[in-house]
């Protein structure tokens, strides 16, 4: 164990970060807002509408929590996940709960060519409707997968179950896809690259709550996560009751996935890259440090990578999923390479 | 995954890529500057006005149909000699009566002409909106032969129709190979940008069948009333500002300022947001250059289903920015459902019921007892 004044040296220089980069996501954007407004309309928001205050508090703000708060909930859940698992290459879309999310998006979407009934164009359902599928997809593979890790003793059998059901999943998505017109298939396609600017103010800060309800609760974890580490033997000859803390881990980071894809479709890259980097950077393996840690660095990598997005001064902007995976790809070689031993 | 999407997109079959092609206002390809063949100036007659991607040669013994790449500058994608009496080596006799006709706005051509009983084939049956094409569907005299992206190969080996037209699209611009057999003739009215060039092709389509008289007379109606309303709005002082569609997922696609939309609000008599933009297609923009551009313009177009009611309400619950927009508070939202109005079917052979239909909304004074056809201003 390191001296603990380090940690908080680094806690605290990540911390600014994310109030540096959740400030520059407020600041930049295709459109040039001087630094001087985006804070007047921020703290005096005008009733009278103006551009730079529906620009800056109507979508950048929202956008920014958003990222802030994905970045946080895949990260932990990547980071519990590879723990439950031992696994350096678990990560939120491996159990299938993503893949189950896009499925029903995808009945949504595209299962109207189907039925012949635009269910995404009824009024008022829309987008309700697709975070709604999203969430009950994603709930019905977790389901599946409690039910399946309650018979069978092995955690890693649960873990190639969940990986076999997201192939199911996806073989189920991509007849859907062959089957569907265009302009469906555009709609989920572009619902698969993932976007952090889909919610409203509301929405951005139930998922902020979500995020700290979710890094909290799964603070409490720390100790038995620790004991995990070395093994489910281990945990169980120190008296930790690993069936069940299995059980309710996979549950939560669960939910917390489905919450979270619901409402920015699937982002890549974040869960598996960010407990990496944490590891690496806190060179330790105790949860009490990596659980903050990786929440940490997950919202500043989010942030990070939506402000990339953004691509500031363009007129356009990127998917979300391509610039984290561009950046999250060369991050997990780094890394990998760099810390052949640390431990999972 | 752009690359995918966009070759998902741009499946073969037009009833698909109408639609489509419509929402993005002009082609959606990925190429942004398509170029067409300057007009060949030939031995012929018939030459035709507006329409940039075939032209028609009346020639001694047949009538030559050449259809050019929209890809590629110059370069002719197919050419066809017809010929009335026994066809020669390459030549195909008229007209066709076993034809297989996969995009939905030829059907509606062909409806026009009188021709339905000479098509034996469609593609994505259930989506047709032509009463009569259903028909012949349930009296099994016209059969599905193919759906989103699949070509039901056995079923037109077995059905053997004399020809297919298809809607060809960049890279992929033949039938699958198990059909080389079949004549294969492109079907590409979705790529002009003009309206009245667009509407042209019915002149195509005739030439296979030897109607051409009858599609002449159909198109210089639509051309006579097109350039009516021309007239009505060429001196127009006032021109609303205007822009089209909506955001999604992140991206805003905007009509490029020299698509079939674009040419459509000049000629109505409006001032297009994007008219400097040099694109035909579409292309995305991130919602805060879309707003800072567009929060004040008058009109705002959009073409799409909120299910039964389409209403203010509707859009604001699908996205609540949408409500900071001037043409969203002074309600002008010039509204098109395309499930109720066959639009993607119909309005390509008809541009002068949209430019009536903008007209009406933009300068109502104008058309002051006209009853629009495809877009209303949502009350």
């Amino acid at each position: 164990m390191e001296d603990p004044r380090i940690f908080i040296k680094w806690f605290l220089l990540l911390v600014l970060l994310s109030l540096a980069l959740f400030m520059a996501n407020l600041w930049f954007g295709s459109v040039l807002i001087n630094w001087g407004e985006v804070l007047r309309v921020l703290f005096h928001p005008d009733k009278s509408q103006s551009a730079a205050s529906v620009i800056v508090n109507a979508y950048r703000l929202p956008q920014a929590i958003t990222a802030l708060s994905i970045g946080i909930i895949l990260s932990i859940s990547g980071l519990v996940l590879q723990t439950l698992f031992r696994n350096p290459l678990a990560g939120p879309s491996v159990l299938g709960i993503s893949s189950g999310a896009s499925l029903g998006v995808a009945l949504v979407v595209l299962g109207g060519s189907f039925i012949h009934l635009d269910i995404s164009a009824l009024p008022f359902l829309g987008n309700l409707a697709t975070i709604g599928a999203a969430f009950v997809g994603a709930l019905v593979v977790l389901i599946i997968i409690l039910t399946v890790s309650s018979r069978v003793g092995n955690v890693i059998t649960v873990l190639i179950i969940g990986i076999m059901l997201g192939y199911a999943v996806s073989a189920v998505v991509s007849v859907l896809q062959f089957f569907s017109r265009s302009e469906d298939l555009h709609a989920y396609v572009l619902w698969g690259l993932g976007s952090f600017s889909k919610t409203t103010v509301q929405q951005s800060v139930l998922l902020l709550i979500t995020a700290m309800a979710g890094w909290g609760i799964i603070g409490l974890f720390a100790k038995p996560l620790n004991a995990l580490i070395m093994g489910e033997n281990y945990a169980r000859s120190i008296g930790i009751p690993t069936r069940s803390i299995q059980r309710i881990l996979i549950l939560l980071t669960g939910l917390l996935v489905a919450v979270g894809t619901a409402f920015t479709g699937p982002i890549a890259f974040l869960g598996l890259a960010v407990p990496h980097l944490a590891r690496a950077l806190f060179k330790t393996s105790q949860h009490k440090i990596l659980i903050p840690g990786t929440a940490i660095i997950g919202a500043d990598l989010a942030l990070l990578c939506n402000l990339i997005a953004k691509m500031p001064g363009y007129d356009t902007s990127l998917p979300i999923n391509a610039v984290t995976s561009l950046i999250g790809a060369p991050v997990i070689i780094w890394v990998i390479i760099k810390s052949r031993h640390i431990k999972y | 995954m752009r690359n995918k999407l966009i070759r998902r997109l741009s499946v073969g079959l037009l009833p698909l890529l109408v639609p489509l092609m419509m929402i993005f206002d002009g082609c959606h390809y990925a190429n942004p500057s398509i170029k067409h063949a300057s007009k060949p100036t030939a031995d012929s007659s018939s030459l035709l006005s507006y329409a940039k991607g075939f032209a028609i040669f009346h020639e001694k013994h047949q009538t030559r149909v050449v259809v050019y790449d929209p890809w590629q500058k110059g370069k002719v994608l197919a050419q066809y000699y017809l010929v009335k009496g026994r066809p020669g080596k390459g030549q195909i006799h008229i007209p066709l009566n076993k034809a297989a006709v996969f995009s939905a706005t030829q059907l509606d051509a062909l409806d026009r002409l009188d021709l339905l009983s000479h098509v034996m084939g469609v593609s994505e049956a259930t989506y047709i909106k032509n009463k009569s094409v259903q028909k012949l569907l349930k009296q099994h005299k016209i059969t599905e032969l193919a759906a989103s992206e699949n070509y039901y190969i056995e079923k037109i080996i077995e059905k053997a129709p004399q020809a297919i037209f298809f809607s060809p699209y960049q890279g992929h611009q033949s039938l699958p190979t198990a059909l080389s057999s079949i004549l294969a003739i492109p079907y590409l009215d979705f790529m002009e940008s003009s309206p009245l060039g667009r509407a042209e092709w019915i002149k195509f389509t005739a030439a296979f069948f030897g109607k051409q008289a009858l599609a002449d007379s159909l198109f210089n109606r639509v051309e006579k009333q097109y350039n009516a309303l021309l007239q009505l709005t060429d001196s127009v002082s006032y021109r609303p500002t205007v822009f089209s569609d909506k955001y999604f997922n992140g991206q805003w696609y905007i009509a490029g300022g020299r698509s079939y939309i674009a040419r459509l609000f000049r000629d109505a008599g409006a001032d297009y947001i994007w008219k400097d933009n040099k694109q035909r297609g579409s292309f995305p923009l991130d919602f805060e250059t879309v707003f800072t551009k567009a929060q004040h313009a008058d009109f705002w177009r959009i073409v799409g289903t909120f299910g039964a009611k389409p209403s203010y309400t509707a859009l604001a619950s699908e996205n609540k920015l949408y409500t900071n927009f001037k043409a969203y508070r002074l309600h002008h939202i010039l509204y098109c459902d395309p499930e109720a109005t066959a639009y993607f079917e119909t309005s390509p052979l008809e541009p002068q019921e949209i430019l009536a239909d903008f007209i009406k909304a933009f300068h109502p004074g104008l058309l002051p007892h006209y009853k629009p056809h495809y877009y209303k201003i949502l009350p």
